[in-house]
C-alpha cells in the first residue's frame, strides 16, 4: 500500500484518533478502577436497568414491526402512482431529531400519557418505520413470487410454502431491520429522558445520570462497556442469523404488480393509516406551538423574535418562561454547529473516501474504521470528551464549536457511506481521458472526481447537517447554559413547568421540523440529481 | 516519428505486453491488428502514459518520454468507449484540453465551435453527451482528442459498435481528416478491413513482439 493512497486519510484518521479514541482510552485508563467494575456488576440496581433496556427495545422492534409491516408489504410488492412519494414521507420520522418526536407524542397523546412505556415505546417505532421500510421492502420488491407458485405446484402447503421458500428470502433483511431497530431503541437517550420520566432508565440514560447527576465516572464508563458488549453480541447475533447469501435472490429486476381491486382498497386504508400516524405528531406539535394552556396564542412565536410580547402575557412570570435571547440564540447555535460540522466532515470524509477508494479491496479496514463512530453512543462520547478535554489551553468544553467537532465525528461514517459507493461509480478511465488531455492529478480530481461527486457531496453535507440539527446524546453533555443547541433547549423546556415554557418547547421542535425536512430535501435532490458517472452510454 | 523499443508491459504478476518495437514516422498511420485480449489496448495505454512500463523505451521525435506523465506527453487517446465526461456538453468536452491549460471561456467556445464543425458536427456545442448518437459520440471524442493538438493520436477499435452506414461513413471522414491533418495515428483494431481504409500500414500485434 502506497504511503501517497493513503495520505488522503490521513486528517480523518487523526481526527478520529483525537476526537474519538482518545476519550474513551482516557476514559478506560483514568477513570475506571477494578473496584468499580465489582461496584457496578454487582449492584442489583444495574440488572435491572439492563433487562428493562432489553425488553424495552425488544418490545419497541415488535410495535415497529406491527406498525410499518402493512405498509412494506404493500410498497414491496405493488406498484402504484405516488409510490415513492409514500416511502419518502414514510420515512420522516427516521429523520426528524429524537427530541423533537418526543416533543410531537408529548403534543398529541393526553397528558396522563405524557411520561408513560406507551409513550416511549410508540415514539421509538415512529422512528424506526423507516428501517423496516427501506431495509425490508427492496427485498421484497425483488422477490419472485413465482417461487411460491413452484413449491406449491410441488406439493408443500402454505406454512410450508412460507417456511421453505419465502423466508430464507427474507430473514437477512427482517433480521438485518430486526437488529437496527433493537440497536436503535437499546441506545435511545433523548426519548427515554423525555417520555420514560424519572422512574425509567436504560443503561444509555443511566450512564448520563451516573456521569453529570451522581459523578459516579467510574460507574458510567462500566455501564458503557456492558452496552457495548450487547451491542456486540445483537450485532454478530444478527450476522450468524442471516448467514443467507446463498438464498439471495438472483434476479436484481422488480417484481411488482399493480394493485387493484380489492388490494387497492387494502393498500389505501394501509397508507392513510401510516401516514396518518407519521403526520399526527408532527401536526401536533405545529397546532401546540400556536396554544398556550388551552387558549390559542402566538406568545410562543412572539417569543422567538420579541422578548418583550412574552413578557406582556400573564404566563410569562420570569421564573416560568425563557427569554428571546435564549430561544434565538439556541436557533444560531443549532445553526453554525451544523454548518461547521457538516463543513468538517464532508472534507474529512471526502479525503477518506478517496482513500477507500483507491485502495479498492485493500481499503476493506479502512472502511471498518470510518464506522467506528457508530459503535460509540453519543452520551459516552461526550462523557469521554468531557473528560479529555477539561484542563489548560485544550479546556473546549464552554466552546460552542466543539460540539461541532463531536457532530462531525458522529456525522463522518454516515458522509463517507454516501460517497464511497458514487466514487467507487466514476469510472477510472475519465480520469484517463483527462489525462491524455493535459489534465494534472489536482485538476483531475476537481473536473473529474468533484464535479461528478457533486450531487453526493450535497447529500453527505445535508445528511450531516440533519444529525447535526437533532443529535442529543453529546450535545445535552458538552453545550453550556447559554449556548444551547436546539434538542438540548427543547428537552429543558420539555422538563420545566408552565404553559408558555413548553409552547416555546414546540415552537423549537416546529421549527426544528422544518430545518431538518429542509436538510432532507437537499439530501433527497442530490440523490435525484445524481449522475450516473458509467452511464455515458449514448441513444 | 514515434519509437517503441523492446517494451514490457506488466498488469498485476501478469506479462501483457512482451519486448514489443514499433516505429511510426511522423504523419504515417499504423494499424496493429489482433485478437481481444491479446494486449493491444494495454500497448496503446502504456505509450500515452496510462500504464507504467516494466522495461524498454517510449521515445517520441528523438526525446525519451517513458517517465514523462501521462498529461505531458502530447499524446492524444481515442478511447473505444468515448469516455466523454457526461457532466460536461459537448463543446466543454471538445475544449477540456484548453480547460486544463486555463483559456478563457470565450475562447474555448469559439475552438469548440470550429472543431465540431471539422468533424460535421456544427450546431452540437451546447448538446449534453447523453443526448448523442454512437456515430455523434466518437466524432466529439475525435474532435476532443485533435483539439488537444497531440504530436501523435492513439486510435482504440475507434468505429466498434457502430452500424454498418455509420461506420463506413465515419471511416471516409476519418481519413480524410487525417490526410487533412497530417496526424500520425496508431490504430489497433480487430477489423483488418478498417485497418487497411484508415492506415497506410498494418500489422499483427503478435509480429511486434521480439519473442
Amino acid at each position: 500500500m502506497s504511503n501517497r493512497s493513503l495520505r488522503a486519510a490521513i486528517p480523518a484518521l487523526v481526527w478520529l484518533a483525537i476526537f474519538l479514541l482518545l476519550p474513551v482510552v482516557v476514559l478506560l485508563t483514568a477513570q475506571v478502577e477494578a473496584s468499580d467494575i465489582s461496584r457496578v456488576l454487582t449492584r442489583q440496581s444495574t440488572w435491572r436497568i439492563a433487562w428493562f433496556s432489553l425488553w424495552q427495545a425488544l418490545a419497541s422492534v415488535i410495535a415497529t414491526f406491527a406498525l410499518a409491516l402493512p405498509l412494506t408489504w404493500f410498497i414491496g410488492r405493488h406498484q402504484f402512482r405516488g409510490r415513492g412519494v409514500v416511502r419518502a414521507f414514510a420515512s420522516v420520522g427516521f429523520f426528524l431529531p429524537s427530541v423533537v418526536v418526543a416533543a410531537g407524542f408529548i403534543a398529541l397523546l393526553p397528558t396522563r400519557l405524557h411520561v408513560s412505556l406507551a409513550a416511549m415505546i410508540a415514539a421509538h417505532a415512529y422512528f424506526n418505520i423507516a428501517v423496516v421500510l427501506r431495509v425490508i421492502a427492496p427485498r421484497l420488491e425483488t422477490f419472485d413470487i413465482g417461487l411460491l407458485a413452484a413449491a406449491r405446484t410441488l406439493g408443500a402447503g402454505a406454512l410450508r410454502t412460507f417456511t421453505s421458500v419465502a423466508w430464507p428470502a427474507m430473514r437477512t433483511a427482517v433480521v438485518s431491520a430486526a437488529g437496527v431497530v433493537f440497536i436503535y431503541c437499546f441506545t435511545s437517550y433523548a426519548v427515554v429522558r423525555t417520555l420514560g420520566g424519572v422512574t425509567r432508565n436504560t443503561i444509555e440514560s443511566d450512564i448520563a445520570v451516573r456521569a453529570y447527576a451522581i459523578g459516579d465516572l467510574g460507574g458510567a464508563v462500566v455501564l458503557s462497556l456492558v452496552q457495548v458488549v450487547v451491542i456486540a453480541t445483537v450485532v454478530l447475533l444478527g450476522r450468524a442469523l442471516a448467514r443467507d447469501a446463498a438464498t439471495a435472490p438472483r434476479r436484481t429486476t422488480l417484481t411488482l404488480t399493480a394493485a387493484a381491486g380489492v388490494r387497492a382498497i387494502v393498500g389505501a386504508v394501509i397508507i392513510v393509516a401510516t401516514l396518518t400516524v407519521v403526520a399526527a405528531p408532527l401536526i401536533a406539535l405545529a397546532i401546540s406551538s400556536l396554544q398556550v394552556g388551552d387558549t390559542w396564542s402566538f406568545a410562543g412565536w412572539r417569543s422567538l423574535i420579541d422578548n418583550g410580547a412574552v413578557a406582556a402575557t400573564p404566563e410569562s412570570a420570569p421564573a416560568a418562561a425563557t427569554s428571546a435571547f435564549a430561544l434565538v440564540d439556541s436557533l444560531v447555535t443549532s445553526g453554525r454547529t451544523a454548518v461547521l460540522a457538516a463543513i468538517v466532515a464532508l472534507v474529512l470524509a471526502t479525503g477518506l473516501a478517496r482513500t477507500v477508494v483507491r485502495l479498492g479491496t485493500r481499503g476493506r479496514w479502512l472502511d471498518a474504521v470510518s464506522m467506528v463512530p457508530l459503535i460509540v453512543s453519543p452520551v459516552t462520547l461526550g462523557l469521554g470528551l468531557v473528560v479529555t478535554f477539561d484542563s489548560g489551553w485544550y479546556d473546549w468544553r464552554g466552546t460552542w464549536w466543539f460540539v461541532a467537532v463531536v457532530h462531525s465525528v458522529v456525522g463522518l461514517p454516515l458522509a463517507v457511506r454516501v460517497l464511497v459507493p458514487v466514487w467507487r461509480n466514476v469510472a477510472p478511465s475519465l480520469r484517463d481521458a483527462a489525462a491524455v488531455l493535459g489534465a494534472t492529478p489536482r485538476q483531475r480530481f476537481i473536473d473529474i472526481d468533484l464535479r461528478l461527486l457533486r450531487p453526493a457531496l450535497v447529500a453527505a453535507a445535508g445528511l450531516v447537517a440533519a444529525v447535526s440539527l437533532g443529535e442529543f446524546g453529546a450535545a445535552s453533555m458538552l453545550s453550556r447554559s447559554g449556548a444551547e443547541t436546539l434538542p438540548v433547549m427543547i428537552a429543558r423546556l420539555l422538563g420545566r413547568t408552565g404553559d408558555l415554557v413548553r409552547t416555546q418547547a414546540f415552537v423549537l421542535a416546529t421549527v426544528l421540523v422544518v430545518a431538518c425536512v429542509s436538510a432532507l430535501l437537499l439530501v433527497e435532490s442530490g440523490a435525484r440529481n445524481h449522475s450516473h458517472p458509467r452511464d455515458n452510454t449514448h441513444a | 516519428m514515434l519509437d517503441v523499443v523492446d517494451l514490457t508491459v506488466r498488469r498485476g504478476a501478469q506479462v501483457v505486453v512482451r519486448r514489443a518495437d514499433l516505429l511510426v514516422k511522423h504523419g504515417e498511420r499504423v494499424a496493429v491488428h489482433g485478437p481481444s485480449g491479446c494486449g493491444k489496448t494495454t500497448l496503446l495505454h502504456a505509450i500515452a502514459g496510462l500504464l507504467a512500463v516494466d522495461t524498454g523505451q517510449i521515445l517520441l521525435d528523438g526525446v525519451d518520454i517513458t517517465a514523462t506523465a501521462a498529461n505531458r506527453r502530447g499524446i492524444g487517446v481515442v478511447f473505444q468507449d468515448d469516455q466523454l465526461f457526461p457532466h460536461f456538453d459537448v463543446a466543454e468536452n471538445v475544449a477540456y484540453s484548453l480547460r486544463v491549460q486555463g483559456v478563457a471561456r470565450r475562447e474555448r467556445r469559439r475552438h469548440a465551435d470550429d472543431w465540431l464543425e471539422r468533424v460535421g458536427l456544427g450546431g452540437f456545442a451546447q448538446r449534453t453527451i447523453n443526448s448523442l448518437s454512437g456515430g455523434e459520440a466518437k466524432r466529439v471524442a475525435l474532435a476532443r482528442t485533435l483539439a488537444a493538438s497531440p504530436r501523435v493520436v492513439l486510435l482504440d477499435e475507434p468505429l466498434t459498435g457502430l452500424d454498418a452506414s455509420l461506420h463506413d461513413r465515419l471511416l471516409i471522414d476519418l481519413r480524410l481528416l487525417f490526410d487533412q491533418l497530417q496526424t500520425t495515428v496508431v490504430l489497433v483494431t480487430h477489423d483488418r478491413d478498417e485497418g487497411a481504409a484508415l492506415a497506410h500500414r498494418a500489422t499483427e500485434f503478435s509480429a511486434l513482439l521480439r519473442e
